[in-house]
């Protein structure tokens, strides 16, 4: 089995897809997405969201 | 004070619990979120009308005494929804409405620059019949150019168990109960027949969904950051809400005659029955306001109708889906206080999800201080096997009075359902349930009905006699 298979985001087509039915408008941005994949450019490194835990303080862990 | 143990996936906004309030812990991030939402007219609309759950910000004073992380930057403090459900609890009907209720919050939101990063019905309650939103920490600034990234989530559990239920009748329940991640659309896929991908819904959503899913997989690259570098822009999801919200306002789900839903009105000992019974049921329920009334078995609803008159919320239970949904109909459009559930007495929900923290027991969401259970004792004794002093001690486990009624041996339809099975049920007997209900309750008051055949009993537990 591929590792990468264990690390693939699932997500992608179906984000994909939000542009895909959006329309003419969509279409092309499918388009441009695809010419980028094609142009095969540097691979993007994304934080979507900053993520700021809130810890829960020990004295009110139940476990 | 307790953190609560279902709320671990959003770190920047921790809900807890002190006392009878309901609190949310917020970062520094989650804190200039809410200021941007709270300001906004929709919110402060669909908050007044209930559709999002009331909620405060406490002053710096009232926080303190919680000892709370310095990274916390405020807390929210949130009306308390009288009972927690799930959707693996809902009808079709009930499950199509917070749909369609997180589906218009977000469109707004949408519209006003914010976007809701998660898509799950859990984040939707029932305040009595009414769905209200509830997670406010889900409200995020929309980020230009970057696609609805809970989108995936929304069909998984929202959209694909309603199609499964409306296009191919297959009980969305038992699905959710098990996978609380939800239908993923190769799943949803294999219960589609080749014909219903040209219904509303399920070739886009599910099969090209799929499709793009296994093209994609092995993408290297960020598709969010690819697609903002392409022109995607939120016009392309306001369109998907609006073709989401269509489909989803156009399903129907059309049960087929179960033997419960019209069980009511074919059976002439009921009818006689009824009249006692709704008399029974009312007496006692006028006798005082409870908060909290649990009807098991509760059928077409006749009997939360009475208590639902003289209590805050009452939780009516059934496990006919069919049942369910139709009282769930009735109830959205009079917006009465009866949240009905699909139930089954012989395997209520159990705790589950991470640790067996995540989602509660039934049981544990909420002290019933009545429990109506009229029609179901001898279901559970003599047709689910569960001996009878097993089923008094779990209705009295759920702590409140209890109004039961018991049909004999020689009643109509106990002997329907003993008629193909050998009679090992010796303990079935009025004396012998009467003994095992004194262990725990006081008797109150018996009562004969007019078939001869059975008796109702009202009991009070006697710890607080």
């Amino acid at each position: 089995m591929n590792l990468m298979l264990a690390y693939f985001d699932p997500t992608a087509g179906s984000l994909l897809l939000q542009a895909l039915v959006g329309g003419f408008g969509g279409i092309m941005v499918v388009g441009r997405y695809l010419w980028m994949q094609l142009r095969g450019h540097e691979q993007t490194q994304v934080v979507l969201s900053q993520s700021q835990e809130i810890p829960i303080p020990s004295q009110y862990r139940s476990r | 004070m307790n953190f609560d143990s279902g709320s671990f996936r959003d770190r920047s906004a921790r809900v807890f619990t002190s006392g009878e309030q309901v609190y949310r812990a917020l970062s520094t991030q989650a804190y200039a979120n809410w200021q941007q939402v709270s300001n906004q007219s929709f919110f402060r609309k669909r908050s007044l009308n209930g559709q999002i759950v009331g909620t405060e910000e406490l002053s710096a004073d009232e926080r303190q005494k919680f000892l709370l992380p310095g990274s916390v930057a405020a807390v929210l403090r949130h009306e308390r929804v009288p009972f927690i459900s799930y959707p693996y609890e809902w009808s079709f009907a009930m499950l199509r409405q917070a749909a369609l209720v997180h589906l218009e919050i977000l469109t707004d939101a949408v519209s006003s620059g914010l976007i809701l990063k998660d898509a799950s019905p859990y984040n939707v309650q029932f305040r009595g019949s009414q769905p209200v939103f509830i997670d406010i920490g889900s409200f995020t600034p929309l980020i230009p150019g970057e696609p609805w990234l809970a989108y995936r989530q929304f069909c998984e559990l929202m959209l694909f168990p309603l199609l499964l239920q409306a296009y191919r009748g297959v009980d969305f329940q038992t699905i959710l109960r098990s996978q609380l991640e939800g239908i993923p659309a190769r799943q949803f896929l294999q219960w589609m027949r080749w014909t219903d991908l040209f219904r509303p819904g399920v070739f886009t959503n599910g099969w090209l969904q799929a499709t793009l899913e296994k093209k994609t997989q092995a993408t290297p690259t960020s598709t969010v950051r690819d697609l903002q570098s392409s022109g995607f822009n939120s016009q392309f999801i306001e369109r998907m809400l609006k073709n989401l919200k269509g489909i989803i306002e156009r399903l129907n789900w059309v049960p087929r005659q179960t033997q419960w839903t019209s069980y009511n009105d074919t059976l002439s000992h009921v009818a006689d029955d009824g009249q006692a019974k709704s008399a029974f049921v009312h007496q006692v329920c006028q006798a005082k306001h409870r908060r909290l009334v649990w009807d098991l078995g509760c059928n077409d609803g006749r009997y939360s109708k009475i208590a639902s008159e003289h209590a805050s919320t009452v939780i009516a239970m059934d496990q006919d889906h069919a049942c369910v949904d139709r009282l769930f109909n009735t109830s959205f459009e009079s917006r009465s206080n009866i949240l009905p559930l699909c139930v089954d007495l012989a395997n209520t929900s159990p705790a589950q999800g991470w640790r067996g923290h995540e989602r509660k027991r039934l049981e544990d969401r909420g002290r019933p201080d009545l429990v109506i259970c009229l029609g179901i004792i001898h279901h559970m004794v003599l047709a689910a096997n569960i001996p009878l002093p097993d089923v008094v001690d779990w209705l009295a486990s759920l702590g409140g009075e209890l109004i039961l009624e018991f049909p004999s041996k020689q009643d109509a339809m106990v002997q329907a359902l003993l008629r193909n099975k050998h009679d090992q049920y010796d303990d079935y007997s009025l004396e012998h349930l009467e003994s095992e209900l004194q262990k725990h309750f006081r008797i109150q008051q018996r009562q004969s009905l007019p078939s001869g055949e059975r008796t109702l009993l009202h009991g009070i537990p006697r710890h607080s006699v």
